[in-house]
C-alpha cells in the first residue's frame, strides 16, 4: 500500500455560475472557469501540461478552445462517475511524472440544450423503463421495504442539503424546503419524489493539481489529495446492482483510509455523490459509518448537518446547489479545507472524504 | 394504428431472443461449458468466456426483486398508461430482467412475489416479454 | 455552381461567419485583448482566454500553402463533383484557412499561388466562402 498522504495538491479551483446559460456552450463555460482556476492558482496557461476532460464531447475542441498542447491528454465520457476517475488519473499522471500541472476540466450545458435524462432508447425502453432515476427507484423501493424506512426519514437528506444550499450564494436553490413541501411534491418514479432528484443545470468546474513541492510556490494554501481508490460493479451493469455496490465500497474503504493515513474518526465532513437522495444512505453504510439498514436513522438529529458530527454536502450538493456530476462536491471539499466557506464553514476542517457510489465507485480523501 | 412506443433494437446477438418471444417463448443464452445463464445477450459466456454459447428455453418463472412506478412521462407514448409499473424480475435461471407486471394493481405487486412470463404482441416483428403474478 | 451539398451546422458562435458570407463578406473573430484572429469560432480567445472579441472583415487574400484533390466521393452528395480540390490558404492576416477551390474541378497549382475569396451559393440561404486563383479573377 503506497502512502499517498499529502503528495498531490489541489492548487486552483473555479466554478462557473450554475444556472441556464444558453448564450455560452459548454466549452465556453469551461474555458471561463479554466481562466478563473489559473488566476486562483497563480499559474499561467502555458504551465498546464496535463488536460483531462469530462463530459465535453471532444477533448480536441476543449484543447483548441483553450489553445494548449498539453503533454498529457485524456478524455472521459459523460457519466458522473468519471469525476472521481478524472481525479485519480490526474494524480497518477503527476506521480509518474507525465505532467507537472494537470487541469481537470468539466463543462455542462445540459439545461439550456434541454438534455433529457430519460426517454430515448436503451435496453429496457420498450417497457417504459428509462432514466437513471428509475434504476434508483427500483433500488430504493426494495431497501425501504426491507428496512421499513418512512418517507419522512429519507426527506432528511433533501431538507438538510437545502439548508446548506441556503448558506451558499452560488447554490441554485435558495428557497426554504419544508417537510410538507417534500411530501406534497409529486413522485417522479415512485418511491422517489421530486426533491429526491438532483437538479439539471449548466455550469463548469475546473480543478488544477500539482505535486506538493510545486504547490508551495502558488497563491492558495494547498489542499492535499491523500487517498484515492476505485472499484467497480460493471459485470451486470444493465440492471441495478443487487448488492448496492457494497462490495466495491468496502474494497475502497479498506484501502483509502490507510493510504491517506487517517481513520474515519479523523474526517471533518463528507461529500457524497447525491444524484438521488438514497445514494447518501447506501454510501454512509457502504463505507462503514453505520451498519447496513441503519443510515435512515443515522442521518437524523442533525448528524449530517453543518454543526453536526459528520456534515455532508455542505454547499447543498447535487440536490440543491447544482448537478455538476461530482465536481462541485470536490471543489467544496477543497474550499472547506482552505477555510474559505464563510457561513457554511466546517469548524477546524482538517480532512474530507469524497464518495461516489455508482458502476465505478470512487473515493478521494482530501487533507489540509 | 402505428405502434408508438420504443421498439427494441434487434441485432445479430439478440435476434434469437426476439424470435423466440414472437413464438411465445422466453429464451436466454446459456453456456455449454459451465452452465451459466445470462441476459442481455453477449458474444461469449460472461462467466467463463467460452464461445460455446447457445440459446435455450427458460422456465419463464421468476420473483419480483423490486418494483417502481413511473408517474413522470419521459416518453409521450406512455402517457396514457401513467402511472405504470416497472419491475425487476430475478429469473429462476439467475439473470435479472426488467419489464412490467401486467394484470395486477400496484398495491398487489409485492417484492418476492412469484411471477411468470407472458407475451404481448407489439408489432409484426416484436412481441414483448412481460410478467404476471403466478397463481397462488 | 454549388460546391457543398452538405450544409454547415450553424451555432450561436459561428452564425456571424455564415451571415457575413451570405452578405458577401469574409469575417473572422479578433480578440479585443490580444488581437489574435481565430479561424475556429469560439466565445473565448484561445491565446489569452479573454471573452472580449469583435468580428472583423478580412481581405480575403492569401497564398496557397497546400491542397488535396478528392477523387472518391465520401458522401453520395459529392458523386457528381469529384474530382474537386480543397485548398489550404495562408491568409495575408497570418492565419490558415481551408476551403474549396472556386468553380470545382482540378487546376495546376503551385505553392504560394495567390488566391482571393469569392462566394458560392451552396443551398438556399447558405453561401460558402471559396477561393479563386488570382490569375482567374479579372
Amino acid at each position: 500500500m503506497t502512502l499517498l498522504r499529502d503528495e498531490i495538491a489541489v492548487v486552483g479551483i473555479a466554478n462557473g455560475p450554475f444556472g441556464s446559460f444558453p448564450e455560452y456552450d459548454d466549452y465556453a463555460q469551461m474555458a471561463i472557469a479554466f481562466k478563473a482556476a489559473l488566476d486562483d492558482a497563480g499559474l499561467e496557461k502555458n504551465q498546464i501540461d496535463g488536460l483531462i476532460t469530462h463530459r465535453l464531447g471532444l477533448y480536441t475542441r476543449a484543447a483548441e478552445v483553450l489553445g494548449i498542447n498539453p503533454d498529457y491528454a485524456v478524455p472521459l465520457l459523460r457519466h458522473g462517475r468519471m469525476s472521481g476517475v478524472a481525479i485519480q488519473n490526474g494524480v497518477a499522471a503527476l506521480l509518474t511524472g507525465q505532467a507537472k500541472y494537470v487541469a481537470l476540466v468539466y463543462g455542462n450545458n445540459g439545461r439550456s440544450v434541454r438534455d433529457l435524462y430519460g426517454g430515448g432508447g436503451g435496453l429496457w425502453a420498450p417497457f417504459g423503463m428509462s432514466s437513471p432515476g428509475a434504476e434508483h427507484a427500483l433500488l430504493y423501493e426494495r431497501y425501504r421495504q426491507k428496512y421499513a424506512v418512512t418517507p419522512e426519514k429519507l426527506a432528511t437528506v433533501s431538507l438538510t442539503l437545502r439548508e446548506h444550499a441556503r448558506l451558499n450564494p452560488e447554490a441554485v436553490m435558495q428557497k426554504p424546503l419544508t417537510l410538507d413541501d417534500y411530501m406534497n411534491a409529486r413522485f417522479i418514479v415512485e418511491p422517489l419524489r421530486l426533491f429526491d432528484y438532483c437538479l439539471i443545470n449548466d455550469g463548469a468546474v475546473v480543478m488544477i493539481l500539482t505535486t506538493k513541492d510545486r504547490a508551495k510556490d502558488l497563491k492558495q494554501p494547498p489542499v492535499y489529495i491523500s487517498g484515492v481508490s476505485t472499484a467497480t460493479d460493471l459485470a451486470n451493469v444493465s440492471t441495478p446492482p443487487r448488492g448496492y455496490w457494497r462490495e466495491a465500497m468496502a474494497h475502497n474503504a479498506e484501502r483509502v483510509y490507510p493510504m491517506a493515513g487517517i481513520d474515519r474518526e479523523d474526517l471533518s465532513g463528507l461529500m457524497i455523490y447525491d444524484n438521488f437522495a438514497p445514494n447518501i444512505l447506501y454510501s454512509l453504510e457502504g463505507y462503514g459509518f453505520c451498519k447496513e439498514g441503519e443510515a435512515p436513522d443515522f442521518i437524523q438529529g442533525g448528524r449530517i448537518a453543518l454543526g453536526g458530527d459528520l456534515p455532508v454536502n455542505t454547499s447543498g450538493g447535487h440536490l440543491s446547489e447544482s448537478y455538476m456530476q461530482g465536481w462541485a462536491l470536490n471543489t467544496e471539499a477543497v474550499r472547506q479545507l482552505r477555510h474559505q466557506c464563510g457561513k457554511r464553514q466546517i469548524k477546524d476542517a482538517k480532512a474530507i472524504q469524497y464518495i461516489c457510489s455508482a458502476a465505478i465507485c470512487s473515493s478521494i480523501i482530501y487533507r489540509r | 394504428m402505428t405502434y408508438a412506443k420504443p421498439l427494441p433494437s434487434i441485432d445479430r446477438w439478440n435476434k434469437p431472443f426476439w424470435d423466440a418471444a414472437r413464438q411465445g417463448e422466453l429464451q436466454l443464452q446459456t453456456c455449454e461449458d459451465c452452465g451459466h445463464w445470462w441476459f442481455p445477450p453477449a458474444p461469449v459466456c460472461p462467466s467463463c468466456l467460452s464461445t460455446r454459447v447457445t440459446w435455450k428455453r427458460a422456465s419463464g418463472r421468476g420473483k419480483i426483486w423490486s418494483r417502481c412506478r413511473f408517474h413522470h412521462i419521459y416518453d409521450k407514448a406512455f402517457a396514457d398508461e401513467a402511472p405504470y409499473n416497472v419491475c425487476m424480475i430475478e429469473l429462476e435461471e439467475g439473470p435479472l430482467f426488467i419489464s412490467n407486471v401486467v394484470g395486477a394493481a400496484w398495491e398487489d405487486i409485492g417484492i418476492g412475489d412469484a411471477v411468470e412470463a407472458c407475451f404481448e404482441k407489439a408489432t409484426e416483428e416484436v412481441t414483448l416479454v412481460r410478467f404476471k403474478l403466478a397463481e397462488k | 455552381m454549388s460546391v457543398a451539398p452538405l450544409l454547415p451546422t450553424i451555432t450561436d458562435e459561428n452564425r456571424p461567419f455564415w451571415d457575413a458570407a451570405r452578405a458577401g463578406r469574409f469575417r473572422m473573430q479578433r480578440c479585443s485583448h490580444c488581437a489574435t484572429l481565430r479561424p475556429s469560432p469560439s466565445d473565448i480567445c484561445p491565446h489569452c482566454l479573454s471573452e472580449e472579441f469583435a468580428w472583423v472583415d478580412l481581405s480575403g487574400r492569401g497564398a496557397v500553402s497546400s491542397w488535396c484533390v478528392y477523387h472518391r466521393a465520401f458522401h453520395p452528395a459529392f458523386k457528381e463533383r469529384v474530382p474537386y480540390t480543397i485548398l489550404q490558404v495562408d491568409l495575408d492576416e497570418g492565419v490558415r484557412f481551408v476551403a474549396p477551390l472556386a468553380g470545382g474541378g482540378v487546376r495546376p497549382l503551385k505553392l504560394g499561388m495567390r488566391v482571393r475569396v469569392v462566394f458560392e451559393e451552396a443551398a438556399e440561404d447558405v453561401v460558402l466562402p471559396v477561393f479563386a486563383l488570382e490569375e482567374d479573377v479579372v
